[in-house]
């Protein structure tokens, strides 16, 4: 489960402009202050600025956390980034794997919170969201899901930071009979799960994922 | 003798550590032209490249703008969802070529349908539920707008986008221009029931100096939710009216918001509204 946690943007970086944490801070001013971030950098005046509306804007887009077990309900709200889930039977011997069935893979995109109102709306999947399959290697199965921010919030990054906007992605994956997390990338908090058990989280490092660009993105293992 | 030297510390640390502040914080600068010139050559275009380009009136860039808005075939739809970023690129390009002065009809066409469908638009209610005093309650979408969205077999997803990004994204691409070709359209998109419209269509009239539109933007003003009056009353502080002066300290409680914006009046003028 790939999901914004608050707690990582909580506090919010010092030194920001006033202006600027009381626009993004008002509903209505926030709204208008986003709609002209689709073009012009309004209030962005130091590196601080920068720095605090990024933190912002993702500390005010975060999701529920799913806790320990993922319920139904936390599903059907889609109130998070990306769910993958995989389960498949093969058989397994030194070289080569056969005999390969899925019995499921959810490559499921969650809604991106609007970081004025809270209100839900839809983000972009990647081509290779869904896709599940054997690696070249031959030795392990996989499924991977992959998005990214809806087109007005990938604009208001491009405005920003100058950059457009890296991918987010989970590849999941057996090569014997547990499963692992075989790659990721590296925001926002993955949360993996057996069984729908949790087992552990990866910590994000939100500042070297905003370094990044499109390119950054899930390839085919 | 403690409460002096308290007051003493206030008085002289509190200064200094603002000085400090600034001098640690790091001012990003505007890129050059000619760096504004590459990244105008490189895909995907941005927004921000093309409008700093006509800010800072380089006309050099006008053949490689007229190209890439040639390229870009989509034509703006009276459908209620939001525009494709395609026609937000669009829509920029022919927004500066105005601005640079070129006097292609097709440009200011452009942008003049594109807001012309904002300031027409027959606007759902405020998505957003509302409290009694008419604040925001937030993640929650209105029952009213919810049931627009039944009636008229729209998903309330993108016509909550549209609404609320969407329709002002129509109308910047011309209110930025500062053609007084827009009047008619900024006047009609006053009475629209989208506040950021009106909020849009009030900074229009700014840039042109249409006093004779303060009244109806007072009015409006003192007819939104409370969360909505200072939005579009931010306009109002562009005006050269001492009605519009007025009218402004009442809508803005924020003393803070309203020196930034008029330090910017008097630097830019109502252009300050975009720096």
């Amino acid at each position: 489960m790939s999901w914004v946690d608050a707690t990582y943007h909580t506090p919010l970086p010092s030194g920001a402009n006033g202006a600027l944490i009381w626009n993004l801070d008002t509903p209505g001013f926030c709204t208008t202050l986003l709609g002209l971030w689709l073009v012009i950098p309004d209030l962005i005046f130091t590196s601080d600025d920068l720095n605090y509306a990024n933190h912002w804007l993702l500390k005010n887009s975060a999701n529920l956390n799913p806790g320990q077990s993922i319920s139904t309900g936390y599903m059907n709200q889609g109130d998070y980034r990306m769910f993958n889930a995989l389960r498949a039977r093969f058989r397994k011997s030194v070289f080569t794997i056969s005999d390969l069935a899925f019995h499921e893979h959810r490559a499921w995109v969650g809604a991106t919170p609007d970081p004025c109102t809270g209100v839900l709306f839809g983000a972009e999947v990647h081509p290779y969201n869904g896709a599940a399959n054997i690696t070249s290697n031959g030795f392990t199965v996989y499924g991977i899901a992959s998005s990214r921010v809806g087109a007005a919030g990938q604009q208001i990054s491009y405005t920003l930071n100058g950059r457009t906007v890296p991918w987010i992605f989970t590849t999941v994956g057996f090569s014997g009979k547990a499963g692992s997390l075989l790659n990721h990338s590296l925001y926002p908090r993955h949360s993996i799960y057996m069984n729908n058990s949790f087992q552990s989280s990866i910590t994000p490092n939100v500042n070297a994922f905003i370094a990044l660009d499109a390119t950054s993105q899930p390839t085919l293992p | 003798m403690l409460m002096m030297a308290l007051q003493m510390k206030t008085r002289y640390t509190v200064p200094l550590v603002f000085a400090l502040v600034g001098f640690s914080q790091d001012a990003l600068r505007t890129p050059s032209v000619s760096s504004l010139m590459d990244d105008l050559r490189k895909e995907p275009l941005m927004a921000v490249t093309v409008n700093r380009l006509a800010d800072a009136h380089a006309v050099e860039a006008i053949p490689i703008l007229k190209e890439k808005f040639a390229k870009i075939t989509a034509q703006p739809s009276k459908n209620y969802v939001s525009p494709t970023e395609e026609l937000l690129n669009k829509s920029i390009i022919a927004s500066a070529l105005v601005r640079l002065g070129d006097p292609g009809p097709e440009y200011w066409n452009f942008i003049a349908s594109f807001a012309q469908i904002a300031a027409e638009s027959d606007s759902p209610p405020f998505p957003v539920e509302l409290d009694a005093s008419g604040r925001l309650v937030r993640g929650k979408i209105s029952s009213e707008f919810e049931a627009w969205a039944k009636k008229t077999n729209t998903s309330a997803g993108d016509a909550y986008q549209n609404y609320m990004y969407g329709m002002q994204f129509r109308m910047l691409p011309l209110v930025m221009t500062g053609d007084p070709r827009g009047l008619p359209i900024f006047r009609k998109a006053l009475t629209s029931r989208n506040y950021f419209v009106q909020a849009r269509a009030a900074e229009g009239l700014a840039l042109l100096r249409d006093n004779d539109s303060v009244p109806l933007i007072i009015e409006i003003c003192s007819k939104a939710p409370l969360e909505y009056q200072p939005v579009i009353a931010r306009a109002l502080i562009y005006f050269n009216d001492s009605r519009a002066r007025q009218a402004s300290e009442k809508f803005i409680t924020n003393r803070d918001l309203l020196n930034l914006n008029r330090q910017r009046y008097a630097k830019d003028g109502p252009r300050g509204m975009f720096r």
